[in-house]
């Protein structure tokens, strides 16, 4: 190129081709809001109190003889995260259902870190407003949920559990009381609240 | 008259002022660094327990005295350098202003201090409700009060000081003629000048009530206040981040003055223009952020994305522009294509400073591109993917470049040379290399899903092994070798105040000394330096394909 001028030129556009990410949102098909996507939820407000009692109401229905909930296909899985644990504290999915977890805090910021083996999905649970999640398993397995917003000082032991078993009609359901929970010292000590 | 001997005429006064900000900023990071080597201890889990009592406490203290305190003193001493050192022996407006400014950052120091060590274990993002539940909590808020007041006073200072420069205040010439007449950096401190001010304003409309509430003093619903101060709080925190990023390119504009004796092949208005842009497109980018949060829709954060995308674009055009002083000066003399990158002054302390900052700038840059879009913002948000990027941003490029700054400042000011020139020599190398492997290994570690901001990354033995093998990577070798970098550039400093060998005049010492340049031929081209650029837009574009790839092949898909 003969013009200095020239260079600076081609630095624009090359700052600018930045913005090659936008048509790259078009080609996975996220340009545009999906439902459910990654809103988490937006504006769905609830108090904490009203949760609480879906929460409860939701444990109770579906609480399996080991502790953990096991829940249904079309129904919200309600979850609440408090200073330093989770309730139900052991979630059961079947492969290839879809689910719809919604999530509140019931003191101060939490998030979710579901852990997929060498990745991780990861959403902010606040109080007030309701973070749901659309999720459909697809292979079976245990996951740990962790909390990855600093909450206070027991902040490192706020963990749960998914476990997704077999789809429906293929089913080989871990026994139930036999989870790995007794490796799990707080996992054990919490299941004894998950039914409040 | 070179820059150096410009800046040698700065006035004594003036020089007290700005020295007493670098040495409360340069005490600061010395502070960060000793809580950082707590860190490390605690987070390479080769070396021992998890602490979670200690570590949330030294979280706390490392990140207050790292990104706000080093920050501010020593970016108040660049504004200050950029209103007097800049201007030719120039004066500042108040010198008494500010004092009172250095005192209320000060004052915001030990304020702080006290509450971290008396047990607010907020971290330095001090959020409501939580903070309620440490006593000590409201010295945070009111230390914050401090130091924002302080940095309005220093920019209130600086503005006086720049209103000065006009004679005749009402000519829109004369306007144009100052704002041309300054040394780009100048410019560039001009145009974060809404941006503090800014910061300041968001700071007392968040903290005012914060420290009230905090005291008991104001009843107020819990959640709500604690969703409103965190949009509130997002706002500013993401304007704070890009004060740093204009203050490092200012510097290497400066920098590469300095140690290369080059100047810009192409206008200064297009260096200036570009500063410009920072004041335009950062506020309205804040968003991304809160890319994980349940109280924005989804419309909003994909707008959000798109225009979070705007704000490498003047830092990449910057690094393009300063890249090509270097390259047009030195092909001038004679150099090729690539030869004229071997005859760079490498051995210069602050010329590597310089070099290693924009290139780790560039890298960690780069890693920011998955955080910063809502589509794929949930794969990384809150993992160890965060401090692996913001580390190298602010360490080893932000930190590296005002580092580059000190030793010219020590030589220049102190009329000291050098004191221990292979240790220097090796320093700026051994942060950014150190930094990278701390990025790189660190990154890993987000992308497999360890949490930031844990003590105990064990979770009961259920974690994955693999996160043992990477933390002890990015801690253990990219903390450690980091450590050693800022102990080697504390001790350089340090001698140098105090046994480095005296100079004649206020000249750059001998390590420091402006590279030799004689031109045999008019060179006015930099195709070299669109080189990073390039390479920094596909790494940008590839990881963000990644990021998707990543996503379609989980095992839980989500949305």
């Amino acid at each position: 190129m003969k013009s200095p001028n020239a260079y600076l030129i081609a630095a624009f556009v090359m700052a600018f081709s930045v913005l090659l990410i936008i048509p790259m949102w078009w080609v996975y098909d996220v340009l545009l809001p999906h439902d459910g996507g990654h809103a988490h939820g937006a504006e769905a407000t609830v108090s904490s109190t009203e949760f609480e009692e879906k929460t409860a109401r939701f444990i109770e229905e579906h609480r399996l003889p080991d502790g953990s909930v096991r829940a249904e296909h079309g129904k919200p899985i309600h979850v609440i995260a408090l200073q330093y644990s989770f309730r139900p504290n052991t979630i059961r999915l079947a492969a290839g259902e879809e689910y719809e977890l919604q999530m509140l805090s019931r003191d101060v910021v939490h998030a979710i870190s579901i852990q997929m083996g060498g990745t991780s999905y990861n959403a902010v649970v606040m109080p007030g407003i309701v973070t749901a999640l659309k999720l459909k398993p697809t292979k079976p397995g245990r996951y740990l949920v962790l909390c990855n917003e600093y909450c206070g000082i027991g902040h490192d032991y706020m963990y749960f559990s998914v476990i997704v078993e077999e789809a429906a009609g293929d089913k080989h359901h871990e026994p139930s009381g036999k989870e790995p929970r007794e490796k799990n010292g707080i996992l054990k000590k919490d299941h004894g609240h998950a039914g409040h | 008259m070179s820059l150096a001997q410009e800046i040698g005429k700065t006035h004594p006064d003036d020089q007290k002022l700005i020295t007493a900000y670098a040495v409360a900023g340069l005490l600061s990071l010395v502070g960060a660094f000793a809580l950082a080597a707590i860190l490390v201890t605690i987070k390479t889990p080769a070396f021992g327990p998890a602490r979670g009592d200690l570590y949330y406490r030294m979280l706390t203290g490392h990140a207050i005295l790292g990104f706000v305190y080093w920050f501010a003193f020593i970016q108040a001493a660049l504004l200050i350098a950029g209103a007097t050192a800049l201007r030719n022996g120039g004066r500042l407006w108040s010198l008494k202003l500010g004092w009172v400014a250095f005192a209320f950052v000060a004052a915001g120091l030990v304020i702080n201090m006290v509450g971290i060590f008396a047990g607010a274990d907020v971290l330095y993002t001090a959020f409501p409700p939580l903070a309620k539940s440490f006593p000590s909590a409201p010295l945070i808020y009111l230390g914050y009060l401090f130091v924002a007041a302080g940095a309005f006073l220093i920019t209130l200072d600086f503005l006086a000081t720049v209103i000065t420069w006009v004679d005749r205040k009402a000519s829109v010439a004369a306007w144009k003629r100052m704002l041309g007449e300054i040394h780009i950096s100048t410019f560039a401190a001009i145009c974060a000048v809404p941006l503090i001010f800014s910061i300041v304003l968001t700071a007392f409309f968040l903290y005012i009530p914060a420290f009230m509430w905090s005291m008991g003093w104001i009843g107020t619903d819990a959640r709500e206040f604690a969703l409103n101060f965190r949009l509130t709080y997002h706002v500013m925190f993401h304007i704070i981040h890009y004060i740093p990023a204009m203050a490092m390119i200012a510097a290497a504009y400066v920098l590469v003055e300095l140690t290369t004796g080059a100047h810009s092949v192409y206008r200064k208005t297009v260096a200036k223009g570009l500063f410009l842009m920072y004041p335009a497109v950062v506020p309205p980018t804040f968003l991304y952020h809160l890319m994980a949060d349940p109280s924005i829709t989804q419309g909003v954060k994909i707008i959000g994305s798109a225009l979070s995308l705007l704000v490498w674009i003047p830092s990449l055009l910057h690094m393009f522009i300063v890249t090509g002083m270097m390259e047009a000066h030195m092909r001038s003399a004679g150099h090729g294509l690539f030869g004229w990158i071997r005859h760079l002054p490498w051995k210069n302390p602050a010329f590597a400073s310089l070099i290693m900052g924009m290139i780790t700038f560039g890298i960690a840059g780069g890693l920011t591109a998955v955080l910063l879009q809502e589509q794929t913002a949930s794969l990384l948000h809150g993992t160890f993917a965060v401090p692996a990027y913001i580390h190298p941003m602010v360490v080893g490029a932000a930190s590296l470049i005002y580092m580059g700054i000190m030793y010219y400042g020590v030589s220049i000011g102190m009329k000291r040379n050098l004191w221990g020139s292979v240790m220097a020599r090796v320093q700026p190398y051994l942060l950014s290399v150190a930094l990278l492997v701390f990025a790189w290994a660190g990154t890993l570690a987000g992308y497999a899903g360890v949490p930031r901001r844990t003590a105990d990354i064990s979770f009961g033995g259920v974690a994955p092994e693999s996160w043992k093998a990477l933390m002890n990577v990015t801690m253990g070798i990219g903390g450690t070798l980091t450590l050693i970098a800022g102990v080697l550039f504390f001790v350089v400093i340090g001698m140098t105040l105090f046994a480095g060998r005296k100079l004649p005049a206020s000249e750059p010492g001998d390590d420091l000394s402006m590279l030799a340049v004689t031109p045999t031929r008019e060179f006015a081209y930099t195709p070299t330096a669109l080189i990073p650029g390039v390479i920094f837009v596909l790494v940008v574009l590839i990881f963000t394909a990644g990021a998707f790839a990543i996503m379609g092949r989980w095992p839980i898909q989500f949305g």
